[in-house]
């Protein structure tokens, strides 16, 4: 068998072996091991060089940030800070067609600038913003599929995860990457709210129909303190993080943990945390970290096998030989990430394709930040889509509600993940909506 | 399957081993915890020193970069037992409505295959650490900062080995838990 | 006979000491071997393929790859002679000679090809250095007094080069400089040019001090000991002589990337100034005995370090360097 027969035999491999239910960082090791083993014909070498990929894929300080990210955005949630500020933006926006909904991805945007995780943000507004949608007259589906969706801005904002992850293995800045996410988030954001507005006015069927909540008294003395106080929390978290980043007092790879020990100081100052709970929260974060970092070291040995068959170079040469163009190669990258969403998590995917597509992309000439956000963007539509959408999960997990079916889930995620899709679209056709900035 | 190292499978002797090996796991995973919390402490010390006093934190990098690999083969064996780590199991259930036996043998044969993998690489791991022990190989730069690797890679090896552990002792719970009724019985007996 | 041989390097190709493997290295081999009766089968696994950055020299010992590029400025605890330039500021801009003089602290002391067995690996000649360390900054520098209180990003080593200076060293690499500077976390970088150009760090860092820290040698390519031993004289004597093509071909694109980089940061706004011989020694006379300390560390390890101080020290003395300072003056 030749090498680049093993390559394709092994992807065929991977997604047999994950569907079927093994481990996903398993499935990769193994078929990792079995793969060198027959290349070089020496299952000694295939342990050792796996062992090898085991002990230097994770250990570097941008690995070791990962864990912060998450923390940061476990105790955010704990700390009802996301309810505060989904109060509040219902107080402003609450009286709009569809205001509930608008409310949840305005307060999403805002909340994910101090988180670098969505399953954070899913957690978070499932609890907040759905009761209070279904209370208002809106379906279930609709209510699950705004928290899905919205979700997702968790990371597409910065700080984000996704982007260290990108940042590391394409060899990009992240403070880069941190300022190109800024325009897609707004982007998708009001693509979101403009899409909500839409659905509720013309597809009553799918959305229900609400009351309009409680008019809240937005001007007085007594508001402007309530807005100030829930807002304050926020707003000093929202400050330290990016003011601390972009005035030069931390690196983006520190700002996980300025920002998570600013989040565990005013979560203590708002008496919203206790020890035991910051313990408990901090296990969590472990088991998290454990989870995705076994999965990069696992895919580490997996992209180390590929690059052994030669298949990347193939592959390169053969998309560069058939002078598809920048477009066309843009719509066949895409069409295989939203394709490997259905099954693989975010960081999975990102650390299986990236290695394969980088230097097709560098031979095209194309932006490997513009690159990344593509890339990002397009990994994130897979946390909505079946069998294997994250955010989902995530919705349905804390829902904990036996009258709301998976499925239902999944059916209101779906039309936020053609809007993505859609503002993907722009995203590739508008280069300067991620360069913009920089 | 949603078992637990608690459930139990009715074989005492076993029960008590799975659930002592859990212990040490979430031990494991505290001391990750710590480290966690360690981290996140040394950079931001790290920050104002640098940002306030001039005076960066020395060796932070080199630090971090073993803490990491050490947290998580702290916490691995635990997340495997508390169910976190990640997989698809859409086509589990699917098979647990028509069949649970089929499920059961087919869910215990992936735990399986984890034992084989990760006994692979604690094979291989195992003289790399020893090695590294035995050279005393360092990390950082001489002025700096510098300290001995090894005892990272000896948290590796041990994370792997309770792992390896942790997956064969879920691989015989839910054996037991399917087909082993019978056997089961006698124990009690 | 075909000869199967993988060769390793974590970076990937766009890097001179790996595209000389592709470029130069490979075909010479193949070149000294027409007309024998022996032929390669090579397998190039660059860019963390094989082995990241740093596990080149443990994938070479345990036999994963044959041949190497290990750049020993990656390894400075494994192998600590190799390393002797960083310890050694303001020696000489020229590459050739820092490569000259390690190359014959190979020849002449015993420890350092030592060095290199106790890992299993044979050493080819075929170093590789890189090019003359500079100073850029956002603020203009003349000597080192205006460097006082402010922040210097520096790889590795090289932090103490600011040491005792009044400027505060921080560890950092290149993939973050940029950002870095641009935000304010460090007002400058220690850098060298052929890797500041294509991070345009001029456009954050505009005054560039030529302070000649010096060219620094940085590895070389090395073969599994066990495979080496058992390949023909012939085959040997091909790998040494495409060893000594590799660097020759290194150094003289070096050269000219050099020229062109400091070029185009000029063009791209970038004021370019030399330290003066004056400055430079009383900036090289205020930084700690860093030099003595790292002979010590190794003589501790038993390694030849004060040995290869001296030896190192006294090759560029017979080179005719200007010496920013006389390191061998405890
Ligand atoms: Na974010
Ligand atoms: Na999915």
């Amino acid at each position: 068998m030749s090498g680049f027969e093993i390559g394709l035999w092994s992807l065929g491999a991977i997604l047999f072996l994950i569907y079927t239910g093994m481990h996903v960082a398993i499935a990769l090791a193994l078929v990792s091991f079995f793969g060198i083993w027959i290349l070089r014909d020496n299952p000694e070498q295939a342990a050792r060089i796996l062992s090898l990929a085991a002990r230097e894929s994770i250990s570097s300080y941008l690995f070791g940030v990962v864990p912060l990210f998450v923390l940061m955005g476990l105790v955010v949630s704990r700390a009802n800070i996301g309810r505060d500020t989904f109060d509040v933006a219902t107080r402003f926006l609450g009286k709009l067609r569809g205001g509930l909904g608008i409310s949840t991805v305005g307060a999403n945007a805002i909340f994910a600038s101090i988180t670098g995780i969505s399953i954070a943000s899913a957690a978070v507004f499932t609890k907040i913003a759905v009761p209070e949608m279904m209370r208002a007259g809106h379906t279930a589906k609709f209510s699950t599929g705004v928290v899905v969706g919205s979700s997702i801005l968790g990371m597409l904002l910065p700080p984000s995860l996704l982007m260290i992850l990108y940042g590391i293995l394409a060899e990009q800045s992240v403070g880069a990457l941190f300022i190109a996410g800024i325009g897609p988030g707004i982007l998708v954001t009001v693509v979101f709210c403009v899409g909500i507005w839409l659905m509720v006015k013309y597809w009553p069927g799918f959305t229900g129909v609400a009351t309009t909540p409680d008019v809240y008294d937005t001007k007085g003395l007594a508001a402007v303190r309530e807005v100030f106080s829930k807002l304050a929390p926020i707003v000093v978290l929202v400050g330290l993080v990016l003011g601390g980043l972009y005035g030069g007092i931390f690196t983006p790879t520190e700002a996980g943990a300025v920002g998570a020990l600013g989040a565990i100081v005013i979560a203590f100052v708002k008496r919203r945390l206790t020890p035991k709970v910051l313990w408990q929260v901090t296990i969590e974060t472990g088991h998290i970290t454990a989870s995705v970092c076994f999965l990069i070291i696992a895919a580490t040995m997996y992209s180390r096998m590929l690059a052994l068959t030669g298949l990347p170079t193939f592959l390169t040469g053969w998309i560069v030989g058939m002078e598809v163009g920048v477009y066309g190669f843009l719509l066949f990258y895409i069409a295989v990430l939203v394709l490997l969403g259905t099954i693989l998590d975010s960081s999975s995917i990102l650390l299986i394709t990236v290695p394969l597509a980088l230097p097709v992309a560098q031979s095209l000439g194309i932006d490997l930040i513009w690159f990344g956000m593509i890339t990002i963007l397009a990994v994130e539509i897979g946390l909505l889509t079946p069998p294997m959408g994250l955010s989902v999960f995530v919705v349905k997990g804390s829902l904990d509600d036996p009258n709301v079916p998976l499925r239902d889930v999944f059916v209101g995620a779906a039309p936020f993940a053609v809007l993505m899709l859609f503002a993907l679209f722009l995203i590739v056709l508008f280069p300067s909506i991620t360069l913009g900035l920089l | 399957m949603a078992t637990t190292p608690e459930t139990p499978t009715g074989i005492r002797s076993f029960d008590l081993v799975f659930r002592f090996v859990d212990r040490v796991t979430a031990a494991m995973s505290m001391i990750g915890t710590a480290a966690i919390l360690f981290i996140m402490c040394l950079i931001v010390a790290d920050v104002v020193g640098r940002a306030f006093f001039s005076h960066p934190l020395p060796g932070v990098p080199e630090i971090v970069s073993m803490l990491i690999l050490g947290i998580v083969f702290l916490q691995i064996a635990n997340t495997l037992l508390r169910g976190r780590l990640t997989r698809a199991d859409g086509f589990l259930m699917l098979v647990r409505s028509k069949s649970p036996r089929l499920e059961g043998a087919l869910d215990a044969l992936m735990h399986l295959c984890g034992v084989g993998l990760v006994g692979v690489l604690v094979y291989a791991f195992y003289p790399l650490a020893v090695r590294s022990y035995g050279r005393n190989e360092m990390v950082g730069t001489v002025g700096q900062f510098l300290a001995p690797i090894w005892p990272t890679y000896f948290v590796v090896l041990l994370g792997a080995i309770m792992l390896c552990l942790a997956f064969l002792l879920r691989a015989m719970q839910i054996f037991i838990l399917t087909f082993g009724n019978e056997a089961a019985g006698e124990e009690t007996r | 006979a075909e000869i199967n041989a993988t060769v390793v390097n974590g970076h990937p190709p766009v890097f001179l000491w790996v595209k000389h493997l592709t470029e130069t290295f490979i075909p010479t081999v193949n070149k000294e071997l027409e007309g024998t009766d022996y032929s390669f089968k090579w397998t190039e696994a660059y860019g963390g393929t094989l082995a990241a950055v740093g596990g080149e020299l443990e994938a070479i010992e345990d036999g994963l790859a044959e041949i190497g590029a290990v750049p020993t400025v990656f390894e400075p605890t494994a192998l600590p002679l190799q390393n002797v330039s960083y310890f050694t500021p303001f020696g000489t801009p020229d590459a050739q000679i820092v490569i000259d003089a390690v190359d014959k602290l190979h020849q002449d002391i015993p420890g350092m090809i030592g060095s290199w067995e106790k890992y299993n690996a044979e050493y080819l000649g075929g170093g590789f250095a890189l090019d003359n360390y500079v100073l850029m900054t956002n603020f203009p520098v003349e000597s080192m007094d205006d460097l006082k209180g402010h922040k210097i990003g520096a790889p590795g080593a090289a932090v103490n080069w600011v040491e005792g200076t009044g400027a505060v060293g921080v560890a950092g690499n290149l993939t973050t400089y940029y950002n870095d500077i641009q935000t304010g976390v460090f007002d400058g970088t220690i850098v060298f040019p052929t890797a500041a150009a294509p991070a345009k760090l001029q456009e954050v860092a505009k005054h560039i001090l030529v302070t000649d820290f010096g060219a620094q040698y940085a590895g070389t390519l090395v073969a599994n000991k066990e495979w080496y031993d058992d390949q023909p004289e012939v085959v040997q004597n091909a790998l040494r002589t495409a060893a000594a093509a590799y660097t020759k071909a290194y150094i003289a694109e070096q050269t000219q990337r050099v020229e062109a980089a400091l070029k185009q940061m000029e063009d791209g706004g970038a004021i370019i100034t030399k330290l003066s011989d004056e400055n430079r020694a009383k900036w090289a006379a205020a930084l700690p005995q860093i030099a003595d300390a790292w002979a010590k560390n190794a003589d501790e390890q038993g390694l030849p370090g004060s040995e290869v101080l001296d030896a190192y020290i006294g090759q560029l003395k017979d080179a005719g360097v200007s010496l920013g300072r006389d390191w061998t003056q405890r």
